[in-house]
C-alpha cells in the first residue's frame, strides 16, 4: 500500500468512525479536522514528485531567460555585479527559498537597475511564481 | 496546552471581588469553542444582596499565551480600550476586572459584561440565512453602517485612546501595519514565500497617504458584532484595534474576504446602502483606490495569521488541529494575492 493510500484510509477512519462516535464537541471537531489535514498531506505527497520535477525545469527556464534579459546590450552596460551574483546564487539553489532571495535582491537593486529592467525581470519571475502556486493549489483548495 | 480553569476557581475570584454580596454561584456556564484567540467563558453570577437575588451576566476571557496573534494581542490593552469606549456612544461590553497575576487562573484574564444578543457565524449556512433575512428587513444593514461611522468619528483623544500610539503622518499608518504583520511572520518560522516577499515590497512601495487618523477596529464584520432585534448591541473582538486610516476598516467591509455566496457586503449590507449611510454620517468620501490597497494589505495580514497559526501547531505550542489546517490557507491567500498583483 502506498503511503498516500494509508493516509487516505486513516483520514476516512477519522471522519466516519472516530468523529461520529466522539461525544465531546471539541474532540469531535478535532477528529474531523484531523481527517481534513491527513487528506491534504496524502494529496500533497502524491503530487510532490511531479511538482518537484516540473518546478525544477521551470526554475531552470527562469534562470536561462533572465540571463538572456541581463545579457541584452540595452541593459548590460549599466549592470552591477550584484544582480548577476543574485542570479548565479539562484541557479545554484533552484528552489522556492532561492527564488525568494532573488526577489529580495531584485527589489534592493531597483535603483541601480532601473524600473524598466526590474519590471521586465519581475514579469518573468511572476510566470514562475504563478506556476508554483497553481501546483500547490491542487492540494491546498 | 496550558492549565485548565475550573468553575470553582472563577467563583472564588468573583467572591473576593464582590465581597459585599452573598451566596455567590455560577449558572449557564458556556465555554465558547469558536474563534482562534483567547479562551472565553460565558456565565451568570447569582448573588444575594439584602435578601434579594441578583444576576450579573459575565464573560471571562483568558490569554493562554498561544493565540494566533501571539504577542500582538494583549488582554490588558483590550481592557483599557473597552474602558475608554465606555465614555463614547459606541456600544461595547463594559469591563470589570483585568488580572495579570497568573497565580489566579494560570494566565492573564479579564472579566466583562455578557451583553445580550446573538452573533451568528457568517461562514455557515445558518449564519448566512440569518444575515440575508436581516438584510431584507433593512434595519441591521443601516445599523451596521452607522456603527462603523460612530466608531470612526468618536473623539479618540478625549476618550483616552491615544495610548494605542498615533501613527506618523503621511504613509506612517500603512507602513506601521506592514511592519506589525512582518513581525508576526518573522516569529512564525515558516518557509520563505517569494509571492509574499513580492507582495510586501509592493505594499511598501505603494503605501497610501492617510487623510485622517481615527480609531480603527481592524476586523469590523459580521461575526464580530452582537445583534439584538436587528440592531447592534455591542461591537466585539477588540484585538486588532489601532489608531489610523478609517479606510482600513472600510476596505475590510468591502472585501471579498468577508462575504460568501452573496453580493451583500459582510453578508449583510447592500453596497449602495453602506456607501450612502457611511458617507452621509461621516461626511467623508470612501476612497476605493485606497481600499483596494488595504485589501492587498489584508492578504498579507491573512498570510501572517495562517503562518502564525500553523507554526503554533508545528512547534507544539498548541494542540488545536484547526491550526495545522491553516498551513494550506497560506497557499490559498497567496494565490489570491498574486492574482490581485496581476499574475
Amino acid at each position: 500500500m502506498q503511503i498516500k493510500d494509508t493516509l487516505m484510509r486513516i483520514s476516512k477512519t477519522c471522519k466516519t468512525v472516530i468523529a461520529p462516535s466522539t461525544q465531546d464537541e471539541y474532540a469531535k471537531t478535532q477528529a474531523y479536522m484531523a481527517s481534513v489535514v491527513l487528506e491534504k498531506i496524502a494529496l500533497q505527497i502524491a503530487l510532490e514528485e511531479k511538482h518537484d520535477l516540473e518546478m525544477a525545469s521551470a526554475y531552470q527556464a527562469l534562470v536561462d531567460e533572465v540571463s538572456l534579459i541581463l545579457n541584452n546590450r540595452k541593459y548590460s552596460k549599466n549592470l552591477s555585479s550584484e544582480i548577476h551574483n543574485g542570479l548565479e546564487n539562484f541557479s545554484r539553489n533552484k528552489s522556492r527559498s532561492g527564488l525568494d532571495i532573488f526577489v529580495k535582491q531584485l527589489y534592493l537593486s531597483k535603483e541601480a537597475l532601473g524600473e524598466e529592467l526590474v519590471n521586465k525581470i519581475k514579469e518573468r519571475v511572476h510566470v514562475t511564481m504563478r506556476a508554483d502556486i497553481d501546483f500547490r493549489m491542487e492540494f491546498a483548495k | 496546552m496550558g492549565t485548565r480553569v475550573t468553575e470553582q476557581q472563577i467563583l472564588e475570584y468573583l467572591c473576593i471581588n464582590i465581597p459585599h454580596e452573598k451566596d455567590h454561584r455560577l449558572t449557564n456556564i458556556e465555554r465558547v469553542t469558536v474563534g482562534w484567540s483567547h479562551e472565553t467563558w460565558l456565565f451568570d453570577l447569582i448573588t444575594t444582596v439584602n435578601g434579594v437575588e441578583r444576576t450579573l451576566p459575565l464573560c471571562l476571557r483568558r490569554d493562554p499565551g498561544n493565540t494566533l496573534l501571539r504577542n500582538l494581542s494583549n488582554l490588558e490593552t483590550q481592557f483599557k480600550v473597552l474602558q475608554c469606549l465606555e465614555k463614547t456612544k459606541l456600544l461595547a461590553p463594559k469591563v470589570y476586572w483585568y488580572e495579570s497575576d497568573t497565580k489566579i487562573l494560570g494566565a492573564p484574564f479579564l472579566v466583562m459584561e455578557k451583553v445580550s444578543g446573538v452573533c451568528p457565524s457568517p461562514w455557515g449556512k445558518n449564519g448566512r440565512d440569518f444575515y440575508e433575512k436581516a438584510s431584507r428587513r433593512g434595519v441591521l444593514p443601516v445599523d451596521f453602517s452607522k456603527t462603523l461611522a460612530i466608531l470612526h468619528t468618536l473623539d479618540w483623544k478625549k476618550s483616552g485612546l491615544e495610548f494605542l500610539g498615533v501613527p506618523s503622518p503621511d504613509r506612517g499608518f500603512a507602513l506601521a501595519e506592514i511592519n506589525k504583520w512582518k513581525s508576526l511572520i518573522d516569529v512564525s518560522d515558516h518557509q520563505p514565500e517569494p509571492i509574499l516577499t513580492d507582495l510586501i515590497y509592493w505594499l511598501e512601495e505603494n503605501a497610501p497617504l492617510s487623510q485622517r487618523v481615527t480609531l480603527v477596529h481592524g476586523a469590523y464584520r459580521t461575526g464580530n458584532i452582537l445583534i439584538e432585534e436587528d440592531r447592534i448591541s455591542a461591537v466585539l473582538d477588540w484585538e486588532l484595534q489601532t489608531l489610523g486610516d478609517p479606510m482600513y476598516d472600510v476596505a475590510y467591509v468591502l472585501s471579498d474576504l468577508n462575504r460568501e455566496g452573496t453580493n451583500l457586503l459582510s453578508n449583510v449590507v447592500d453596497r449602495d446602502i453602506f456607501f450612502e449611510t457611511y458617507e452621509s454620517m461621516t461626511g467623508w468620501t470612501i476612497d476605493e483606490k485606497i481600499c483596494r490597497y488595504y485589501d492587498a494589505l489584508y492578504a498579507m495580514r491573512s498570510v501572517a495569521f495562517w503562518m502564525s497559526a500553523s507554526g503554533l501547531y508545528a512547534s507544539g505550542r498548541s494542540d488545536d488541529i484547526r491550526l495545522a489546517r491553516t498551513a494550506w490557507s497560506v497557499t490559498v491567500v497567496l494565490e489570491r494575492a498574486a492574482k490581485n498583483l496581476g499574475y
